[in-house]
């Protein structure tokens, strides 16, 4: 249901004073009020249809800003005409209230079009009243102080109305700022969803999608928001979207009407009307479940795309300076948050570098060296049975953990985990055994051909199945471990189901039931939000399970 | 006796080595801990095999290799190192090292490598060894991951190699920014990748 919002609606508000104003006047001449008009019968149809005509303006343009910008221009010509006729029924009076209606003459004009085009509405009227007066005067039915009079006070009226207009529109130039601060986060990069729920406010719209893409790759991306809370994103490959907007609105913020191929944009400050175009691509639309709206563009350093918004009530032409200057914030805002998120990565590669650097300088080489001397213990222990049995032991326990650790300093050095390169299924069935071997219990891992996943996810997903599994042991009292890791969507999840005595409450709890209720297994969590994913538990008396869900990548529709 | 000299920055490594070589020919006759100490105690000692860890302060192991060879010293050399960036240990194995040694294995293979070089061999670490030849087949785009693309795509994947941006890319190649878009697409498509900076990393393997 539509409501009603007059903020940045001005041509629903020129309409809506229209129809007010010519009530009053309708009323005035009605009941006689003020003074006897020239000519009664002629006033009285006059102000009647001038009130119809208004009220018929106004549900036209209600609800369509298309109708609405054709009508301009007629509907102007309308008010001048009327002032014109109806000065002349009231005998050219300028001492008559009907005579003010010449202000709301100049401030529409102001409103639809600007500065230029308010004097020269100013000029025209006043120059065709004072014409008529001039007839009136050289037949002698005017006094000449009467002329002088009318002279001076159109003069009056056309400099105050002039001002008023000079004033709203020095205001609006000042536009409200409606720039966006992000908050920086390390699973949104850039904040999409914070631009297009800020974008949706500003707009009072409750869709927006933002269509976006790199100089350097393939994809279109695509996030939809809406007021009710859903938030979706998809990627498609080049040959699915020919054109995101048609070539005469590119770089160009506009208004869309796809099911009648219309576009409003505004070019040098004028707004034009194009007919017969594919605003935006079907697809997109499509997807965006949005036939009409408005669209901006959005250019920032490392990203370019449109943001589309629809479902606007009342959508209308003040919309588009709101949108461009929004869609301007935005861009600017991704910037800033793009810097910030460098500085971020920046410091933690210092961090990363200098943490290998330690290990690789201490842990590393300890272990290393008491490697050596381990062997050469070894070597001297040959043969004495046992003893060679538990040293080689401890030595096989000494290397896993050296692996371990040249793993981690390779990670640490290596490029923030995003080449597509690490077998996950082989990297968890070893570790699997090696937990076997060193909880000394049953570990079992499941893969689901997953061969090829981040270096960085794989390190993350060996450190979550390590945590899970020395909590089912250790606290779990559990003797079986049941690992799995499996793509689901654009998630890959682990699982880890033991046969312990569960958590301390049991039941099954969701991400948001483990936060309000703040228990679950604490380093799991705070691992696995860090990196944007969730965690599900199952704890019963006879074993617990932890669900992981750790976001992969974008998710391709 | 074979005499040996170590370079390390870690006592715990140079006595971990020298605990492992006890009762054997190999000896160690002078251990320093500076990468700039190393050459002259080479010049000083005369050791029939020099051991140098890569990490070294002042001079890294493989400076010190190449400064030995410019000077016409053919002694043999092992690197024995903890972690090395793969494309350093490859050019380790380029410049014609006798031995390389991870630290991490060294109980069961520095022994092994002695021996080989003193044999007049090289021993260079087996998945050392496999990584090169890994790279030398990534490299070549008729083989390895690459070997599914067209010669168009090869082309494109070479040249993102390089550095160069689309528009270079399609300058270069006469078509529009939008077909190497749709070339890439492709190419992300056959290898399982899902952005650029994956091509680069399988491109180049990480280094």
């Amino acid at each position: 249901m539509a409501t009603l919002r007059l903020e940045n609606r001005t041509g629903k508000v020129i309409s809506l004073g229209r129809l007010t104003l010519s009530m009053f006047i309708f009323a005035a001449v009605f009941f006689g009020m003020d003074r006897t008009p020239a000519f009664p019968a002629a006033s009285y149809r006059l102000a009647a249809g001038y009130m119809a005509l208004a009220a018929l303006f106004l549900a036209l343009t209600w609800s369509s800003w298309w109708i609405e910008h054709r009508l301009k221009l007629f509907s102007h010509v309308v008010d001048v005409t009327f002032f014109l006729a109806l000065s002349t029924s009231t005998g050219l009076d300028v001492s008559s209230p009907f005579f003010l209606f010449f202000v709301f003459l100049v401030l529409s004009a102001a409103a639809k079009w600007g500065w230029r085009e308010a004097i020269a509405t100013g000029l025209v009227a006043a120059l065709l009243f004072a014409g008529e007066a001039a007839v009136e005067l050289s037949r002698r039915t005017m006094a000449a102080e009467d002329y002088v009079r009318a002279i001076v006070r159109s003069g009056h009226l056309l400099v105050l109305s002039l001002m008023i207009a000079w004033f709203g529109l020095t205001r609006l130039s000042g536009e409200r700022s409606l720039a966006i601060f992000f908050t920086v986060t390390d699973s949104i990069d850039p904040p999409i969803r914070q631009a297009l729920a800020h974008l949706g406010e500003c707009l009072g719209a409750r869709t927006v999608g933002l269509v976006w893409w790199e100089a350097d790759e393939p994809w279109f991306n695509l996030s939809r928001w809406t007021a009710e809370g859903i938030y979706e994103v998809a990627r498609f490959g080049p040959d699915a979207v020919d054109a995101v907007v048609d070539e005469r609105l590119e770089g160009r913020t506009f208004l869309f009407d796809i099911a009648r191929g219309r576009a409003l944009t505004p070019v040098e400050g004028k707004l034009q009307a194009i007919e017969g175009v594919v605003p935006l691509s079907p697809l997109l639309a499509d997807r965006l479940a949005l036939q009409s709206g408005l669209a901006t563009p959005l250019k920032t350093e490392g990203m370019d795309g449109y943001f589309v918004a629809g479902l606007i009530d009342g959508l209308s032409w003040d919309d588009l300076a709101v949108a461009r200057r929004a869609g301007i914030d935005i861009g600017r805002g991704f910037d800033r948050s793009a810097v910030l998120r460098s500085s971020i990565d920046s410091a933690e590669i210092r961090t990363r570098l200098s943490v290998a650097r330690d290990l690789h300088d201490s842990v590393a080489q300890i272990l290393a060296g008491i490697g050596l001397k381990l062997r050469a213990v070894r070597m001297r222990a040959a043969g004495e049975g046992q003893r060679d049995e538990e040293l080689a032991g401890i030595e096989a326990e000494l290397v896993q953990y050296q692996r371990d650790i040249h793993d981690l300093i390779e990670n640490l050095r290596g490029p923030a985990g995003d080449a597509l390169r690490v077998d996950l299924d082989a990297k968890l069935s070893g570790l699997a055994i090696w937990l076997q071997r060193h909880w000394n219990v049953e570990v079992e891992f499941t893969g689901d051909h997953l061969a090829a996943v981040s270096r960085g996810l794989e390190s993350e997903l060996s450190f979550l199945a390590r945590e899970a599994t020395a909590n089912a042991v250790r606290h779990g009292g559990a003797t079986r471990v049941r690992l799995s890791a499996e793509r689901d969507g654009g998630d890959v999840v682990l699982r880890c189901a033991d046969n312990g005595r569960g958590f301390a409450e049991h039941g099954r709890f969701s991400d948001d039931d483990l936060a309000e209720q703040g228990f679950g297994p604490r380093s799991i969590l705070e691992r696995v939000h860090y990196l944007g994913g969730s965690v599900e538990l199952v704890s019963e008396a006879d074993g617990a399970q932890v669900i992981m869900h750790m976001p992969a990548g974008t998710i391709e529709p | 006796m074979i005499r040996l000299l170590i370079a390390d920055d870690h006592p715990i490594i140079a006595s971990g080595v020298e605990s492992l070589l006890r009762g054997t020919e190999f000896q160690i006759v002078r251990h320093v801990k500076t990468g700039d100490a190393a050459l002259p105690a080479i010049e000083a000692e005369n050791p029939d095999i020099v051991i140098l860890d890569e990490r070294l302060p002042g001079k890294a192991g493989l400076d010190i290799y190449r400064e030995l060879r410019a000077k016409g010293d053919r002694r043999p050399v092992i690197l024995l190192t903890g972690t090395m960036p793969e494309l350093r240990a490859i050019e380790a194995v380029e410049a014609g090292v006798d031995g390389f040694v991870l630290k991490h294995s060294a109980p069961d293979h520095l022994l092994a490598c002695l021996e080989a070089v003193r044999r007049g061999e090289r021993w260079i670490e087996q998945s050392l060894l496999q990584r090169a030849l890994d790279r030398a087949t990534r490299q070549d785009m008729a083989k390895g991951p690459f070997a599914k693309l067209s010669p168009r795509e090869q082309e494109i994947v070479r040249l993102v190699g390089e550095n160069i941006r689309n528009p270079e890319i399609a300058a270069r190649l006469g078509i529009s920014e939008g077909t190497v878009k749709v070339h890439l697409h492709n190419i992300y498509e056959k290898l399982g990748l899902s952005n650029r900076v994956d091509l680069v990393m399988l491109i180049r393997d990480g280094d």
